[in-house]
């Protein structure tokens, strides 16, 4: 990785989260308008998005170990013996699915228990589908 | 639900689909996708919500649309060579990734719990209201606060850090690379002392009066992330050296301990203000006795005037943004603006003694300019 791809990196990265900034000023107010979400949909929706991530817990570390492998497989390049970014990449990918399936299936098999946990009563308009 | 899961699976499942792209430096690809979804998303929530029925339902299927999306972007970028046999690789080879993930896992992942558990209890047990406060303050400005920095940096500094070995560097290239840390510990500091201090006119300037009520809960928030963010480098640096675990038994017993109090102050206290401070507390206890003591004992400090503990320098920039603060009135602006550079001044000044002299910080620029890569450093 040469300078010019770093300095292009974290600019662009800066541009897109300014722009993220500019897209939550204005979106935010707006969705906790009463006559949108208001801000008690809005503190429900986080508190279903923080169950279905929860089990991040589990496997953000195979996000940092993976990437650390997966760079120094590319720094490395194709050698004799070394594992390729393909198997890297498809075999950490197949683990992450399994355990994310297996925590997003159980939360959706029973999800008016799950919504019960975070106080939002089944009949409650957002819990439907 | 269905929609939130999807979201959640889309996530963490295909995470690593950007990890070859960014690691052969076409970060700019990475962030071009990010910014046309987020532009996109925006526009056809704003479409949906003014045309039709606001749900949480829709925004949340909205959401995992434009997820799927991303990734699939991700994937068409990937070279042939990293999709060839992609659906066939035995999950064996990820063995080495798994083994190291747990360390890591009980480090980051203390992150997610802390920023997860406070919300989810607060509308248990407080109300959706409360929980909405919570929200705001603890996830999505938090959320778009640390990602601004650490979504810009960490994939960038991971992949350096793997490849800087700086165990093996000599004293001078050490001591060279340590002021490089201190000069961005101390423009994060400033920066997010300007945060602290312009944050009770600007709460209720976006969100309207009726915010007001988490102007202190935000300040307290930035002073936390402003405290994590300032290790960015150092955690980075011993992510990529392996060094991360050392760390580990202190960042995941003050998440367990900032858990339980979080528990505790909402179902005893019902005080979401509290939740938000005892989530605070983690960041400022797993940066400066997790990530801060290790890598001193690895690899030292940068020299400054007056030596204080990183995390009590930083503290102390804050405080005093947090006190001038006050004086700001939205009836004033003249004075405001006096105010700001009066904080500008003051947090420099208190910086060049506690993290880094203005001597060798411009020096530091110097080097940085003059240099081509960051070869000087390998």
């Amino acid at each position: 990785m040469n300078l010019n791809q770093l300095a292009s990196g974290v600019l662009s990265g800066y541009f897109s989260k300014a722009l993220q900034l500019v897209a939550s000023l204005v979106l935010v107010p707006f969705l906790l308008d009463p006559e949108v979400l208001g801000v008690e949909d809005y503190g429900r929706a986080f508190a279903i998005v923080g169950m279905t991530g929860i089990f991040s817990v589990a496997i953000v570390g195979i996000h940092f170990a993976a990437e650390r492998s997966i760079a120094q497989a590319v720094g490395r390049g194709a050698t004799a013996g070394s594992i390729g970014v393909n198997m890297l990449l498809g075999s950490t990918t197949k683990v992450l699915s399994l355990i994310s399936f297996v925590w997003v299936g159980a939360l959706l098999l029973f999800d008016e228990t799950a919504l019960g946990w975070i106080g939002i009563p089944p009949s409650h308009s957002i819990a439907t589908h | 639900m269905i929609a939130a899961g999807a979201i959640s699976f889309l996530e963490n499942a295909l995470y690593l689909l950007r990890a070859p792209l960014i690691a052969r430096g076409d970060i700019a690809y990475v962030n071009l996708v990010g910014m046309l979804e987020l532009v996109a998303r925006t526009i056809v929530v704003f479409a949906a919500f003014t045309l039709g029925t606001a749900s949480v339902a829709r925004f949340f299927g909205i959401q995992a649309a434009f997820t799927l999306a991303r990734q699939l972007a991700f994937l068409a970028r990937l070279e042939a060579g990293d999709r060839r046999g992609l659906w066939r690789a035995r999950i064996g080879h990820a063995a080495d990734a798994v083994r190291y993930a747990g360390p890591v896992s009980l480090a980051e992942g203390s992150t997610v719990l802390v920023r997860n558990v406070p919300v989810m209890l607060a509308s248990r047990f407080l109300g959706a209201t409360e929980a909405g406060y919570v929200a705001i303050v603890a996830n999505t400005l938090q959320g778009y606060i640390l990602q601004t920095f650490l979504a810009v940096f960490q994939p960038v500094a991971v992949p350096i850090a793997s490849r800087l070995r700086l165990s093996q560097a000599s004293p001078a290239r050490l001591r060279r690379f340590l002021e490089i840390e201190s000069v961005y510990a101390l423009g994060i500091a400033m920066l997010f002392a300007q945060a602290i201090l312009w944050t009770p006119l600007l709460i209720p300037l976006w969100l309207g009066d009726e915010f007001e009520a988490i102007v202190l809960a935000t300040q307290i928030m930035i002073a936390g992330c402003g405290i994590q963010t300032s290790t960015l480098i150092r955690r980075s640096i011993l992510i990529g050296h392996g060094a991360l675990p050392a760390a580990v038994p202190i960042i995941a017993t003050s998440a367990l301990v900032s858990t339980v109090l979080t528990a505790v102050l909402v179902v005893v206290s019902h005080s979401w203000l509290g939740a938000v401070v005892v989530a605070t507390g983690h960041m400022v206890v797993s940066s400066s006795l997790g990530i801060d003591r290790v890598f001193g004992r690895l690899f030292g400090h940068a020299p400054a005037r007056l030596r204080l503990p990183h995390v009590v320098s930083v503290s102390a920039l804050f405080v005093v943004a947090g006190l001038l603060g006050e004086q700001l009135s939205p009836d004033t602006p003249a004075l405001d603006l006096g105010v700001g550079i009066a904080a500008l001044a003051a947090t420099g000044l208190l910086g060049s003694l506690t993290i880094i002299s203005l001597r060798a910080t411009l020096d530091v620029f110097g080097v940085l300019y003059r240099a081509r890569g960051i070869d000087f450093l390998e």
